[in-house]
């Protein structure tokens, strides 16, 4: 299966997120989203490697703006 | 042997807490947070993400995200002051107003934006708040108040202030420069609009610090 990564607005609601997913007992690591991928150019992703769909769903019902998913392999 | 009383202009000393964390920052993680994705950048973002929650549950803010770093308070409250308003706009402040609020209100009355005085009649409360009402007119969108003056060292009923904004559909700005830290702001509770505070009095921070907690429907970005 593809490694996925949801890709957020900005550091504070990565941090937020990261939170929110590990009090659901979700790991997740911040990563920069690539440029070619990102439309604000200062967006960041939670790469999760485990539940990723859970976890999106856990961070849409807490208010979190996810852009998308980018692959684990477009991000360096 | 020091004693110093300019603590209404900045604290000193501050705790030696405060001087090893900012040392500690400059020394060990001090890279640009937001913008890049290597390790002293998440550090550092992590640093800030926890002093957000620090204020949050120290005002009882609704989330981290409505919390905006400044200057100082000066720049908060310039912030609200030319992000929410517009030609048209009234403000109602009180007489007891620091420059930081006085200047640029002064400054944006050549832009259409006009502000009312509502005298402060000290140790009458009920007198101070009807002074605030008759000052309201069809065109107030903020009341914009000192949470207690750094001169008169006189204490404004914001939470009475803030309860009369709301009931004309007026948001509050409160100037917490000389309360931040001293008095406890309960946000959910005293439903204060704008919260602007300096961090370098009574919350103990470095110089060159200053907080502006926003309601999360509102945008100061022009």
């Amino acid at each position: 299966m593809t490694k996925q990564l949801l890709m957020l607005t900005s550091i504070t609601y990565a941090m937020k997120s990261k939170q929110i997913l590990a009090k659901h007992s979700i790991s997740s690591e911040i990563q920069r989203t690539p440029k070619n991928k990102s439309s604000t150019g200062c967006s960041y992703s939670l790469y999760i490697p485990q539940n990723i769909d859970t976890a999106e769903k856990i961070l849409r019902e807490h208010g979190i703006k996810i852009l998308g998913r980018i692959d684990k392999s477009d991000v360096i | 042997m020091l004693i110093y009383l300019d603590n209404a202009a900045t604290t000193y000393p501050k705790p030696i807490a405060v001087s090893n964390s900012a040392c500690q920052a400059v020394k060990l993680y001090g890279a640009n947070p937001g913008r890049s994705g290597h390790n002293m950048s998440i550090r550092t973002a992590e640093e800030i993400f926890k002093c957000r929650q620090a204020i949050k549950n120290m005002f009882n803010a609704d989330s981290e995200e409505n919390i905006v770093f400044t200057l100082n308070c000066t720049h908060a409250i310039n912030t609200v002051l030319k992000g929410y308003l517009k030609p048209g706009d009234h403000v109602v402040i009180s007489s007891m107003e620091h420059n930081a609020v006085v200047r640029p209100l002064t400054e944006l009355a050549k832009h259409g934006i006009t502000y009312s005085v509502a005298p402060v009649i000290f140790n009458d409360n009920d007198a101070t708040v009807d002074s605030f009402r008759r000052a309201i007119n069809a065109s107030t969108r903020l009341i914009a108040c000192t949470h207690a003056s750094n001169v008169w060292g006189a204490r404004l009923p914001v939470e009475r202030l803030t309860a009369l904004a709301h009931q004309y559909g007026i948001r509050i700005m409160v100037d917490a420069a000389q309360t931040a830290g001293i008095f406890p702001v309960d946000l959910q509770n005293d439903r204060i609009d704008f919260l602007c505070m300096a961090g370098h009095k009574g919350l103990y921070g470095t110089m060159g610090t200053g907080v502006l907690i926003h309601p999360a429907e509102i945008s100061l970005v022009r």
